[in-house]
């Protein structure tokens, strides 16, 4: 393998790993199943970067192949698997403990966006990345019209999740 | 303010990310994969090459076990003219397969993705159904063969009613079983494999329509 090529994209990947961990935020519901999805999210970046030729920026090309590997590829495992032994990094990560008021207020909107579908979220992470209706039309294959027909719908679904839970 | 706005505040802010250094993505690069595409191909692979087994043992079978002998012209006809389209027909689903599986790429749109995902599945379930009906003809044909073996042509009208009505009942049960088996085997392992894809595609085609 390239080292050169192998050098440049974990630079790269280093720098936006971020991106990846926002999408796990939403779709993963512990800290074992953040891990996992980070980890595929990598190989399938790998093994898709000698096609990226940086007609888009890369933070780009990765927020869509993370997207894509999160909503088409991506089979949560029940049994613990081999994931690399980086647990360390993931020490402070929340999942569980919220202190504050607000915060607790954003630990039930984050699991209201958990109870989404897969492609409900994927809108709701472009949402949030505040992209614009165009690009979450052509990072998901369906209309501009549609795209914002989804988005309304969603925020109604949450508001009904909370209302559920007599949040709102 | 709707929750997402002010989920939406918060968002860019809230940096609690673990950092993961360089030596740990390395390592991850040449992890093995999970994902569904490659357990797809994985039980793709294995069912196509079971059905060529089949194929194989069919041809087999149905040379050295059958009545041959005794068989007349035009079943010899039918009989061989099946072996051979079956191995036109396993080949093209093949073909079809490998071509639709190397067209999956991440790098699509995510309706294009799940829809080619789902097409390279489609393919197979399609080689699978084709099996089936395989193994029904292919009943048939050795239950023919059976009855002109044993000469019934040449019994007692009743005896004849006793032995055609023998044969569709047992052709009809092994059928039956033989479809109810692969019914609980699709349960068992593709609906498990294609449910999600399945489900996130009508999802994207839904408003589409």
């Amino acid at each position: 393998m390239n080292t050169n090529l192998e050098q440049e994209f974990v630079a790269l990947l280093e720098d936006n790993q971020n991106i990846l961990h926002k999408i796990c935020r939403l779709y993963a519901s512990d800290v074992a199943s953040h891990q996992d999805l980070f980890q595929e999210m990598v190989i399938q970046l790998w093994r898709s970067y000698p096609k990226f030729k940086g007609d888009s920026k890369f933070s780009t090309w990765a927020y869509r192949v993370s997207l894509n590997t999160a909503i088409s590829l991506y089979r949560s495992k029940r049994n613990k698997i081999s994931t690399v032994d980086w647990d360390q990094s993931f020490a402070n990560i929340k999942y569980e403990e919220y202190n504050s008021e607000e915060e607790e207020q954003l630990k039930f909107l984050y699991d209201a966006v958990r109870q989404l579908n897969d492609i409900d979220k994927a809108l709701v992470y472009m949402y949030l990345e505040d992209k614009d209706y165009a690009e979450i039309s052509e990072t998901l294959g369906i209309s501009e019209v549609n795209a914002r027909v989804k988005m309304n719908r969603i925020k109604g679904k949450i508001k009904e999740i909370l209302a559920k839970k007599g949040i709102v | 303010m709707d929750g997402l706005d002010l989920l939406k505040q918060h968002w860019n802010k809230d940096g609690d990310f673990p950092k993961v250094n360089k030596e740990e993505i390395r390592r991850m690069l040449y992890k093995s994969s999970s994902s569904l595409a490659k357990w797809i191909f994985f039980v793709s692979v294995i069912e196509l090459f079971l059905g060529l087994a089949f194929n194989a043992w069919f041809f087999f079978f149905s040379d050295v076990e059958m009545g041959r002998d005794t068989d007349p012209l035009w079943l010899k006809i039918i009989d061989q003219s099946i072996n051979v389209i079956s191995y036109v027909i396993t080949f093209y689903f093949i073909y079809t397969f490998f071509q639709a599986y190397y067209k999956i790429k991440n790098t699509n749109n995510t309706k294009d993705l799940l829809n080619d995902i789902l097409a390279s599945r489609k393919t197979v379930n399609q080689y699978i159904s084709f099996n089936i009906y395989l193994i029904i003809i292919s009943l048939t044909i050795g239950s023919i063969s059976f009855i002109i073996e044993k000469h019934i042509f040449d019994k007692s009208t009743g005896e004849m009613m006793l032995y055609a009505i023998f044969t569709i009942i047992a052709v009809s049960i092994m059928g039956f079983f033989i479809i109810k088996l692969m019914k609980f085997y699709f349960r068992l392992i593709y609906i498990r494999l294609v449910n999600k894809l399945d489900k996130n595609y009508d999802e994207l085609v839904q408003l589409e329509d």
